[in-house]
């Protein structure tokens, strides 16, 4: 708001001065009509000033679209951590708490639902449905949390998974689906984040 | 005509916000206590006292599917309900994950199917 008005006072202040110099310097071949209809002064000015307030409005518009743009990637980028964590415990140490087991691919799918349903409401094409993320999340809830009915066949440690002191642990096979479902969900979510950044380019070059 | 009065049970107020894996042996707020605490007692009266449950799933961190599993398909596979009467007798209800319903089906159907 600040620098609007300095540049009001500057645009008024050269007009002043090329008013000046136009009453006394004279350019030859170059004649200028020194005398001026108050309506004609007004004119520039009042042409100034909506330039302005347009280049206020325009500015405005632009800032806020910009930061929806940043919130809406941000919250994909959350959900990418989120990723990177599940991803991380599981790798890093073949064992995850159930209860974030039970848990990583709720927060995922509500991150995912409320990020889609906020760009629809915002009218940014997307590229991928939740229907298509779903299938990927029912299907890591099922690799990460569904252990075998226990009985005495299934006992031992061996199995590809098992539940003990709060922990679930995987074996390597099942660490390798964990890691493949998060590849795919990285990959939409990426989709997502072209579609964005497209979309807003579109719309505030 | 009398209407089917209907109780609603809230999982994550009533039982735990943080449900566990399948078995008490395995960890905390386990399927198998959900069911022998809550889902057994609860199916038992609302057959004894003809009333319907509505079973509310929303506001839990997240149901793991053994949980699921161990508490609706156990109802049949260890305490010899039949799916038709689960069914008839507790209703769904989860906006945060509309799926889980279905997948509830599932475990009752594939219950069912062992031998």
């Amino acid at each position: 708001m600040f620098q609007s008005v300095l540049k009001l006072l500057i645009y008024c202040i050269s007009l002043v001065i090329a008013f000046i110099f136009g009453k006394i310097i004279n350019v030859p071949g170059v004649t200028l009509d020194t005398e001026l209809n108050p309506f004609h002064a007004l004119s520039p000015l009042v042409t100034l000033v909506i330039a302005l307030v347009l280049s206020i409005y325009v500015q405005r518009s632009r800032d806020i679209n910009g930061s929806a743009s940043d919130l809406t990637i941000k919250r994909v980028d959350k959900i990418i951590d989120l990723l990177d964590d599940l991803q991380e415990s599981v790798s890093a140490t073949n064992r995850i708490l159930t209860t974030n087991a039970n848990a990583f691919p709720k927060r995922i799918g509500s991150g995912l639902k409320s990020t889609l349903s906020s760009l629809h409401e915002n009218n940014i094409p997307v590229s991928v449905e939740y229907s298509e993320l779903e299938i990927i999340i029912r299907d890591l809830r099922e690799v990460l949390t569904l252990t075998p009915v226990q009985n005495d066949e299934n006992k031992g440690k061996d199995k590809p998974i098992y539940v003990e002191n709060g922990y679930t642990h995987y074996n390597s096979s099942k660490v390798s689906e964990v890691n493949k479902l998060v590849d795919d969900l990285r990959d939409m979510l990426f989709k997502i984040q072209l579609d964005i950044n497209n979309s807003y380019g579109k719309k505030y070059p | 005509m009398k209407a089917v009065e209907t109780k609603l049970f809230i999982v994550s107020k009533q039982f735990s916000r943080t449900p566990g894996p399948r078995t008490i042996t395995e960890g905390d707020f386990s399927g198998e206590l959900f069911r022998q605490k809550f889902l057994k007692p609860l199916l038992q009266s609302a057959i004894a006292e003809n009333f319907t449950v509505l079973i509310d799933l929303d506001g839990t961190a997240g149901f793991g599917t053994s949980f699921l599993e161990e508490a609706f398909g156990g109802l049949i596979r260890k305490d010899e309900y039949t799916y038709e009467v689960i069914l008839s007798k507790f209703k769904f209800k989860s906006n945060e994950e509309p799926y889980l319903i279905d997948d509830i089906n599932e475990y009752l159907k594939d219950a069912k199917k062992e031998p």
